[in-house]
C-alpha cells in the first residue's frame, strides 16, 4: 500500500474532521532520511498505536507531533494549525491547550509535589485557581493517588509517578495525548494498570491518544496500529 | 586509549558545542585574568618605588644622611674621618624636583609632570670608575669630555626617558620649574642607557652639585652621601670594616643604611598600603578559584550521562577520572593562557589607579604600565590549571563513583544533606569577628602599624555572614510559597528554592562577601569625605593659597625662596599671611613632617580641630627653663610615635638635638605621616632654611582674590596660586585619587557578585535540562522559563544584597574605627552613604535580573538528550 | 717635571692661554720670580694664588725578605680662578685636586695604580700652613719634626702607610731660585725638593701586611704655566746614588724629538751643593723601547746617560727599568704616561736607585699637548 492510497482511504472513512492530519512528512538528519513521506490522521478520541523497530523513526515522528522538531517537508495539521510552520508562540499555545506528553521516565518536576506537578500545567495554561484546585483533586482521585498529593516525585514508585504524569497530561483537558513508551520502565503489573488507566480516562474525556510502543499488549489496547519501518508507514 | 578518548569525546564535544567550550575557557581565563592583573598591578606599583630609589642612589652601596634629612657640608669631613683610610668613594647627593610647566596660567597644574633633579659632584663622579670599573657608573660620557662645565647653572644631563619625555636633543634649551623659579636649562648630554640603573625608564635630570644647591637655596648642605666600596676580592672585608666604622657614628647625628635596605625601608613605609593590595590579590585568587570551580563543575554536570554510559561499558571510575583530569588540564591551560593575556591588559588600567594612590599618599612612582612578569604569570597559570584540575576532579570523582544508572538518569546533584552546620559556624565566626576587632595593631616598622585585628574581624565577619546567609536562604520558599498559586513561575521558583543545593548557598555567600566589601568601602570613603570636608572648612580659611608647582605630590622637594614669600607678604593687597615652613624629616627612623607655624598666630581653635587643646598662653619661640620647646602634634603623629600631651621628645636637627614637649594634639587629614608643629622661627633657625613650602594669604576687605591670583600667577610662573574655592576642589581631587584603588576593589566586588550568580545559574540549568524540557512540554514558553529562573536568581541576589548590606555596616565600622585609625591614625566620623548604597542595590538588582533572564532565555532551548 | 696633568686639566676645563706680563699671567695668576724668600713649614703648603702646584714622591721600598717595591704618590692642585685664596661659599669652584697613586711589585712584576679627581671642598684640600693635604682617603701630612706621613690605598688591593724622614735638607732648583722651563716669562716654577727621604712603614698588599724600609725623592713645584708651545713631552729622572749624592734630570722635547735648550741636569753633592748643567753637557741615548699594549705609546724605557761630573770625571750610566709594565693608563685624565722604578748601573754594577718619568709618547696625545 502506498501512502497516497492510505491518505485517500482515511479521508473516505472519516465522517467528522480529523483532529490531527499528517501529510507527506519527510525528515532527514544530514544525509540520512529518517521519515519518508509519512501521512496519516487521527480523529478526536481515537487511540492510535505506533509500532516499529528501534531506529525506524518513532521518536522523530513523536518529536514532530509535539512540535519540538519540525519536518523538512509536508504538513502536520492540528486544530487548524500547521505545526510544521507554526511560530514558537503558537507551538507554546498548542502545548498549553491541545496536547500533552507522557514519557517513559515520567519527567515529573522534581521540586514540585505530586499535586503541584498536576497543577502546574493548568497554571501555565492560565486556568483560575479554584478550578485548578478542584481538578487536581478529581485527577488525584481518578489515578487513585489522593493520599500522595503532597509527596515529592523522588518518594513515588515508578507506577505512581507515571500515574501522576498521566494526571498531569489530562489536567488541562488536551485534545491529544502523545505517549512515548509510557510502560517502558515499569514492571508488567504496573504497566498493565497504567494502560488501563490511560484507556479509561481517554475514553471518558474523549481525548485522542497517540501511543508509541514496542509492546503488542499496549498496541492492542488501542483502536488501531500504525507500523513504521525504515521511516515509512507500512 | 586515552588519546582515542580525548579525540573522540573531548574534542568532539568542543566541536559540537563551540559556544559552551568557549564560555568554559573564557571563565577560566577570567579567573586567571583577575588574579594576574591585580598581582601585576601590585607589582608595578611596588616596582615603581624600586625604580625610584635605584635611580636616585645610582648604585651606591651605602647611604648616609642625618635624621633631619640634611647634612651641612661642614659635617662631611667628619664622615671621612670616621671611615679612616678605608678605600670608599663618597658621593654627596642633593635631590630636588623639577616640574615641567603646564599649558598656561589658568591650567590646573596639579598633574604637572614631576621629574627628579639629582645634584652630584660631576667631577668626583669620575672616581667611581675606581670603585666600579666601567659598569653601572655614571661616567657622563659625552661626545667631548671638554663639555662638562663645572658648576654651570644651566647644563643638565638627561636620562633617555627624560629626553624622550621632553623630546629634546643635545644642545636644546627647555624650561623647568625648580624651587619657585622657572629656569631655562640646556641639554648637556643624554646619558647612555645603563649609566643610570633605571635610565631607560626613569626620567631624571642630573646637574652639577653646586647648581642644584643654589637652586634649592641650600649652598652648604646636601641631602645624603652615597658610599661606594670598590669591587674586588677584598670588597666584603672592606664592607665589614665600613659597617663597623659607621656603627660607631653618633646615631643622634647620623643615619645610614645599605642601599638595598633603603629599598626595604621605602617598602616598609608603604607596607600597610601594599598589604591592602596583597589582600586584594588574595581576594582575586578566591574569586578566580570560585569562578573556575563553578565553570568546570558545570561542564561535568553536562556530561554525567556520558560518564554513566562509560561506567556501564565497564570503564573503571579511576580511568574516567583520569580522562577528566587530562581534559581539565587541557581546558585549564588554554583558559590560563588566554587569562594571562586578558589579565595583562586589565593590569594596564588597574595599575594607573594604584599608581595614583601611591603618588598621592607616598611618593612619585613612575609605574604607569604593568610589565609582563614571568613569576606572576606562572603563579596565575598554575592557579588556573590546578584549580581546573581540582574543579574537574571533585565532580568527576563524584560522577564516576555513582552507579551508572543514576548517572544516566541525571539525578540532581548536591541535594545530599551535609553534616556541616552552616548556622552554627556562621554564628561562631560572627563572635570571632567581634572579638578580633579589639586586637591591637601589629608594629611593622617604626611608625608603621598593620591593623591585623581589623582585617581578621573583617574576614571573620564576611565568612560568617556568607555562611549565615546560606542558612537564611531557607526562608525564601516560605516567603514565596503563599504566592505560588498566583503564577506558575513563582511556583517553579519556590520549588527550586525549597530544595537548595550547595551551589545556591555558595552563590549567595559569594554575593554577600562581594557586596559587603563594596558597600563597606563606600561607607569608609563616605565617612572620610564627610570628615575631610568638615576639616577643610575648618582649616582652609585664607583667600589665596600659594605653593610651588607640583607641591601636592608627596615626593616633591621644591620650595619657595624667602625673597619670594616676603615679596608676596608685603603685597599691598595682603592683610595677613601664614607661611608654611615644612620640613620632611626622619624621626626614629620613620619619615614625618616638621611644621613651622608663625608666632603671631594664636594656637587656637580657629586653625586647628583640637583633640587635646593646648594652653593658649605659651611662649612658643623660647624654651622653658629646662630647655624644652613647646610643640603640637597631629593625631597621626601621636598614633605613630605613641605620644600624648605632656610627653617630651628628642628631635635631631642640623642645629643639634632639641627637646620638645607636646602641648596639644590636633586632627589632621592632610597626610598620614603625621606632623610636628613648632614655632616657625625655630624651624628656620634649626634648619638654616627660610624657604617655605606654601603660603596662605588673607586679603584686605574688598580685594578680589581672582585679580590678585591672576597677577601673582603672571609674576611668578613657578608658583601655583589658588583661590580658596579652587584649593578646596583640589583637596577633594587629591582625596579621590587617594581612594582610586578602593574603587577598583569595589568594581571587582560587583563584577564577581554578578559573574558568580550567572555561573551558578548556568550550572543549575545544565543540571535541570530535563526539567526544562518537561516544562516546555507542558506549555512553558522561553519567556516563562526565563521568568521562573529570574525569580529564583533574583531571590538569591536579594538575600545576597541584604546580607551584604548588613555586613557592610560592620565592615564600614571596622574600616573607619579600626583599620583606618590604626594604619593612618585618623579619627573619622562614621557616615552612611545612603545614595550610593541605594544605587549599588539598584545596580545589583538590575544586573541580576538581566543576567538571570538572559541565562534562562538561553537555557530554555536546551535539549535534555543532546549535549550542548 | 711630571706634569702630564696640566694637559689633563686643560682638556677638561679651558684652554691655557698664559701670555705673561710682569708677575702675573694674563688671566691673573702669579708667576714665580727669582730670589724667592721661603718660610717653612708654610711654603711646604699650598700657594693658591698660583695656578698649578704639585707634591710628587717616588721611592724604592725593601721588605725584610729582600722583596723590592717601587711607589709613586702624587698630589696636584689646579686653581680654577685667580685669587682663589680669597675663599668662596660655593662648593668646589676654586681648586681641583688630582692625585695619582702607584705601587710596583718588582718581583711579581705587578703594577697597581689609581687616579683621583676631586674638587676643593670637604673631601679634598691643601693647607696653606704646612704640607697637609687630603684627597679622599689619601693624605700626606708633614709634622713639626719634618716627618712626612703618607697614607693611601690603591683600589681595594693596596694600602700604603709610610713615614718619610728627610735624610738631607730640601734644595731649591734653578738659577736664583727660579726653575725655567721655556722661553716665555711664565714658563717657570719654584722647585723645592727633598732629594733623600728615609722611609719606614708598611704596605698591605692583598690582605698581607709587609714591613718595609727604603728611600724616596720628593718634589714640590709651584707655577702658573709650565709648558712652552713648542714642547711636546718630557723625560724626567731622579737618582739617589749609593755614595749619598743625587742627580735630577729633565729633558723637554720639541716636535722633532730634540731637547729644548731649557732642559736641565742637576747634581746634588753630599753637602747639598747644586750643579746645574744644560742639554749640551750630557747625552741621552735610547737603548730599548717598550710599546704599551694599552696606549700604544712607544716608551724609551732603557737608556744611557753620559757626560762629565761636576768634578770633571766622565760617567756613563745605564738606566734600567726594574720591569717594563709601569704605565699609568690615565683613566680619569685621559693621558697615559710611564713612571717607573729603575736601577742605575755603571760599568755593570748597580750604583743607585732611580725613578724615571716618560710623557708625550703617544701620537695623538702629542697633538693634544701642543
Amino acid at each position: 500500500m502506498n501512502s497516497e492510497t492510505v491518505a485517500e482511504n482515511i479521508e473516505i472513512k472519516k465522517a467528522q474532521p480529523n483532529l490531527l492530519q499528517v501529510e507527506h512528512v519527510c525528515k532527514a538528519y544530514g544525509k540520512q532520511m529518517i521519515l519518508k513521506d509519512v501521512s496519516f490522521s487521527i480523529q478526536p478520541g481515537e487511540r492510535v498505536a505506533l509500532m516499529g523497530p528501534s531506529g525506524s523513526g518513532k521518536s522523530t515522528l513523536l518529536n514532530l507531533l509535539s512540535g519540538i522538531d519540525r519536518p523538512d517537508s509536508g504538513t502536520i495539521m492540528l486544530s487548524s494549525n500547521d505545526l510544521a510552520q507554526a511560530s514558537a508562540t503558537t507551538l507554546t499555545h498548542i502545548r498549553r491547550h491541545h496536547i500533552s506528553t507522557i514519557f517513559q521516565f515520567f519527567h515529573l518536576l522534581p521540586t514540585l509535589t505530586a499535586a503541584e506537578n498536576i497543577e502546574i500545567s493548568m497554571q501555565i495554561a492560565g486556568m483560575p485557581a479554584p478550578v485548578r484546585k478542584e481538578r487536581v483533586a478529581q485527577l488525584l482521585e481518578a489515578v487513585e493517588l489522593t493520599s500522595h498529593a503532597n509527596a515529592l516525585p523522588d518518594t513515588l514508585s515508578g507506577g505512581e509517578s507515571q500515574r501522576i504524569a498521566i494526571a498531569r497530561a489530562l489536567a488541562h483537558r488536551p485534545k491529544l495525548i502523545l505517549a512515548d513508551e509510557p510502560t517502558g520502565s515499569l514492571d508488567s503489573k504496573s504497566g498493565r494498570k497504567t494502560l488501563d488507566l490511560l484507556k479509561k480516562l481517554t475514553e471518558k474525556h474523549q481525548i485522542a491518544l497517540f501511543l508509541v510502543t514496542h509492546s503488542p499488549d499496549a498496541a492492542a489496547s488501542c483502536d488501531r496500529t500504525l507500523n513504521l519501518h525504515d521511516g515509512a508507514l507500512v | 586509549m586515552e588519546l582515542m578518548y580525548l579525540s573522540r569525546f573531548t574534542l568532539r564535544h568542543a566541536k559540537r558545542s563551540p559556544t559552551t567550550t568557549i564560555a568554559l575557557v573564557a571563565i577560566i581565563a577570567l579567573g586567571v585574568a583577575v588574579l594576574y592583573s591585580v598581582r601585576l598591578a601590585n607589582r608595578a606599583a611596588v616596582s615603581g618605588f624600586q625604580l625610584f630609589t635605584q635611580s636616585l642612589s645610582g648604585g651606591g652601596d651605602l647611604i648616609v644622611s642625618t635624621p633631619s634629612g640634611k647634612i651641612p657640608t661642614s659635617k662631611l669631613p667628619e664622615l671621612r674621618r670616621a671611615l679612616g683610610t678605608l678605600p670608599v668613594v663618597m658621593l654627596p647627593v642633593v635631590e630636588a624636583t623639577a616640574a615641567l610647566p603646564g599649558t598656561g596660567l589658568d591650567s590646573d597644574d596639579f598633574d604637572a609632570k614631576q621629574i627628579t633633579l639629582v645634584g652630584l659632584d660631576l667631577m668626583a663622579l669620575r672616581n667611581l670608575s675606581n670603585a666600579r670599573g666601567s659598569s653601572g657608573v655614571i661616567t657622563l660620557q659625552t661626545q667631548d669630555q671638554a663639555d662638562i662645565q663645572l658648576g654651570a647653572n644651566d647644563q643638565v644631563y638627561l636620562t633617555q626617558a627624560a629626553a624622550e619625555l621632553l623630546s629634546v636633543d643635545v644642545g636644546d634649551p627647555f624650561n623647568a620649574i625648580i624651587g619657585d623659579q622657572s629656569r631655562t636649562l640646556k641639554v648637556a648630554a643624554i646619558l647612555i642607557p645603563g649609566e643610570l640603573d633605571a635610565g631607560k625608564k626613569e626620567s631624571v635630570f642630573l646637574m652639577d652639585l653646586p647648581a642644584v644647591q643654589r637652586f634649592t637655596d641650600q649652598p652648604n648642605a646636601v641631602d645624603r652621601v652615597d658610599l661606594f666600596v670598590p669591587e674586588g676580592s677584598a670588597r666584603d672585608q672592606i664592607m665589614e670594616h665600613v659597617l663597623e666604622r659607621l656603627e660607631q657614628l653618633d646615631s643622634q647625628q647620623w643615619v645610614w643604611m645599605r642601599s638595598d635596605e633603603q629599598r626595604q625601608a621605602t617598602q616598609a613605609m608603604t607596607a600597610a598600603f601594599r598589604m591592602n593590595l596583597t589582600i586584594l590579590s588574595g581576594l582575586s585568587l578566591i574569586v578566580g578559584l570560585y569562578l573556575i570551580l563553578q565553570a568546570l563543575e558545570a561542564a561535568v554536570v553536562r556530561r554525567r550521562s556520558e560518564i554513566g554510559t562509560l561506567r556501564a561499558l565497564g570503564f573503571t571510575p579511576q580511568w574516567i577520572q583520569r580522562m577528566w583530569l587530562i581534559e581539565s588540564v587541557l581546558l585549564g591551560s588554554i583558559g590560563s593562557a588566554l587569562g594571562l593575556l586578558i589579565g595583562w591588559l586589565l593590569a594596564q588600567g588597574t595599575v594607573q589607579a594604584i599608581a595614583r594612590t601611591v603618588n598621592a599618599l607616598y611618593m612619585n612612582t613612575t609605574a604607569t604600565a604593568a610589565r609582563w612578569d614571568a613569576q606572576e604569570a606562572t603563579l596565575a597559570a598554575l592557579m588556573g590549571i590546578v584549580v581546573s584540575l581540582l574543579a574537574g576532579w571533585v565532580p568527576a570523582k563524584d560522577a564516576a563513583s555513582t552507579p551508572p544508572i543514576q548517572a544516566i538518569r541525571q539525578e540532581r546533584l548536591g541535594t545530599q544533606k551535609t553534616h556541616f552546620n552552616h548556622t552554627k559556624w556562621g554564628l561562631l565566626l560572627a563572635a570571632f569577628a567581634w572579638l578580633a576587632h579589639f586586637l591591637p595593631p601589629v608594629e611593622l616598622a617604626v611608625g608603621n602599624r598593620f591593623p591585623l585585628g581589623g582585617y581578621l574581624s573583617a574576614l571573620f565577619a564576611l565568612t560568617g555572614a556568607a555562611m549565615l546567609s546560606g542558612s537564611l536562604l531557607r526562608s525564601a520558599p516560605i516567603l514565596l510559597s503563599p504566592f505560588s498559586a498566583l503564577s506558575a513561575h513563582l511556583r517553579i521558583a519556590a520549588g527550586q528554592l525549597k530544595r537548595l543545593t550547595g551551589r545556591h548557598r555558595l552563590t549567595v555567600a559569594g554575593m554577600v562577601a562581594a557586596i559587603g566589601m563594596a558597600a563597606g568601602m563606600d561607607i569608609l570613603i563616605h565617612s572620610f569625605e564627610q570628615t575631610v570636608t568638615n576639616w577643610i572648612g575648618h582649616t582652609l580659611k585664607a583667600d589665596l593659597f600659594v605653593a610651588v608647582k607640583g607641591v601636592e605630590n608627596a615626593s616633591n622637594r621644591n620650595k619657595m625662596s624667602e625673597k619670594t614669600w616676603k615679596t608676596l607678604k608685603n603685597d599691598p593687597n595682603v592683610e595677613s599671611a601664614d607661611i608654611g615652613h615644612i620640613m620632611p624629616i626622619s624621626f626614629k627612623g620613620a619619615p614625618t613632617f616638621l611644621v613651622g607655624m608663625r608666632s603671631e598666630r594664636e594656637w587656637d581653635g580657629n586653625q586647628f580641630i583640637w583633640i587635646e587643646a593646648p594652653d593658649r598662653k605659651i611662649n612658643r619661640s623660647q624654651p622653658d627653663p629646662s630647655g624644652t620647646y613647646p610643640a603640637l602634634i597631629s593625631e597621626s603623629f601621636s598614633q605613630r610615635y605613641a605620644l600624648r600631651s605632656g610627653d617630651t621628645l628628642e628631635l635631631p636637627t642640623p642645629d643639634g638635638v632639641k627637646t620638645l614637649r607636646v602641648k596639644g594634639l590636633f586632627a589632621d587629614y592632610g597626610n598620614e605621616r603625621g606632623s610636628l608643629v613648632v614655632d616657625s622661627d625655630l624651624v628656620c633657625n634649626w634648619f638654616n632654611d627660610r624657604r617655605a613650602l606654601n603660603f596662605a594669604a588673607t586679603l584686605k576687605p574688598g580685594v578680589n582674590p581672582e585679580e590678585v591670583r591672576n597677577q601673582w600667577s603672571k609674576d611668578y610662573p613657578g608658583l601655583t596660586v589658588r583661590t580658596n574655592r579652587a584649593l578646596r576642589a583640589e583637596v577633594i581631587t587629591i582625596f579621590n585619587q587617594t581612594f582610586a584603588v578602593t574603587h577598583a576593589l569595589k568594581a571587582i566586588g560587583i563584577l564577581v557578585a554578578i559573574a558568580g550568580l550567572a555561573l551558578a545559574l548556568f550550572s543549575l540549568v545544565m543540571e535541570r535540562r530535563r526539567e526544562l524540557e518537561v516544562q516546555r512540554e507542558i506549555g512553558f514558553s522561553r519567556r516563562d522559563i526565563a521568568s521562573s529562573l529570574t525569580i529564583e536568581g533574583l531571590f538569591m541576589s536579594l538575600y545576597g544584597l541584604l546580607g551584604g548590606l548588613i555586613i557592610s555596616i560592620w565592615l564600614g565600622y571596622i574600616l573607619v574605627f579600626v583599620i583606618n585609625k590604626q594604619s593612618f591614625g585618623w579619627t573619622l566620623a562614621f557616615g552612611l552613604p545612603a545614595g550610593n548604597l541605594w544605587l549599588l542595590s539598584a545596580g545589583i538588582i538590575v544586573a541580576s535580573i538581566v543576567t538571570c533572564y538572559s541565562v534562562g532565555y538561553w537555557s530554555s532551548t536546551l535539549e535534555a538528550d543532546k549535549e550542548v | 717635571m711630571h706634569r702630564c696633568f696640566i694637559a689633563t686639566i686643560t682638556t677638561l676645563i679651558v684652554s691655557l692661554n698664559a701670555w705673561s706680563q710682569m708677575n702675573y699671567t694674563e688671566d691673573g695668576y702669579r708667576i714665580p720670580t727669582e730670589f724667592p724668600t721661603f718660610t717653612f713649614p708654610r711654603d711646604h703648603g699650598s700657594h693658591p694664588d698660583f695656578r698649578i702646584e704639585w707634591w710628587y714622591i717616588t721611592g724604592h721600598l725593601h721588605a725584610e725578605n729582600k722583596d723590592r717595591y717601587g711607589f709613586q704618590a702624587t698630589f696636584f692642585r689646579y686653581a680654577l680662578k685667580p685669587n682663589a685664596a680669597a675663599g668662596s661659599d660655593q662648593f668646589g669652584d676654586e681648586h681641583i685636586y688630582m692625585a695619582h697613586m702607584a705601587l710596583s711589585d718588582i718581583d711579581q712584576k705587578a703594577f697597581y695604580h689609581e687616579e683621583r679627581l676631586n674638587r676643593d671642598g670637604w673631601d679634598a684640600f691643601c693647607s696653606t700652613e704646612r704640607m697637609e693635604m687630603q684627597n679622599g682617603n689619601w693624605s700626606l701630612v708633614q709634622d713639626a719634626e719634618n716627618q712626612i706621613e703618607l697614607i693611601a690605598t690603591i683600589q681595594e688591593e693596596v694600602q700604603l702607610n709610610l713615614t718619610l724622614d728627610p735624610a738631607q735638607p730640601h734644595v731649591t732648583f734653578g738659577e736664583n731660585g727660579l726653575s725655567k722651563k721655556g722661553a716665555e716669562t711664565s714658563a717657570c716654577s719654584w722647585y723645592i725638593t727633598y732629594p733623600r727621604l728615609q722611609i719606614v712603614g708598611d704596605i698591605i698588599l692583598n690582605n698581607k701586611s709587609i714591613p718595609v724600609e727604603g728611600e724616596a725623592w720628593m718634589d714640590h713645584e709651584i707655577s702658573s704655566s709650565q709648558l712652552s708651545k713648542t714642547q711636546v713631552g718630557w723625560d724626567w729622572l731622579s737618582v739617589r746614588f749609593d755614595d749619598q749624592t743625587e742627580l735630577m734630570l729633565y729633558i723637554l722635547r720639541d716636535e722633532d724629538g730634540n731637547p729644548d735648550p731649557h732642559s736641565k741636569l742637576v747634581w746634588i753633592s753630599v753637602d747639598g751643593k747644586l750643579t746645574h748643567m744644560g742639554p749640551d753637557d750630557f747625552s741621552w741615548n735610547v737603548l730599548r723601547r717598550w710599546k704599551s699594549p694599552n696606549s700604544q705609546s712607544n716608551y724609551p724605557v732603557e737608556t744611557t746617560l753620559s757626560g762629565l761630573r761636576p768634578d770633571g770625571s766622565p760617567y756613563q750610566l745605564l738606566i734600567k727599568p726594574l720591569f717594563d709594565e709601569q704605565e699609568l693608563t690615565g683613566e680619569l685624565g685621559g693621558i697615559a704616561y710611564w713612571e717607573g722604578a729603575c736601577d742605575i748601573l755603571e760599568k755593570g754594577k748597580v750604583v743607585g736607585e732611580a725613578y724615571m718619568e716618560l710623557t708625550g709618547y703617544n701620537e695623538s696625545l702629542e697633538s693634544q699637548l701642543r
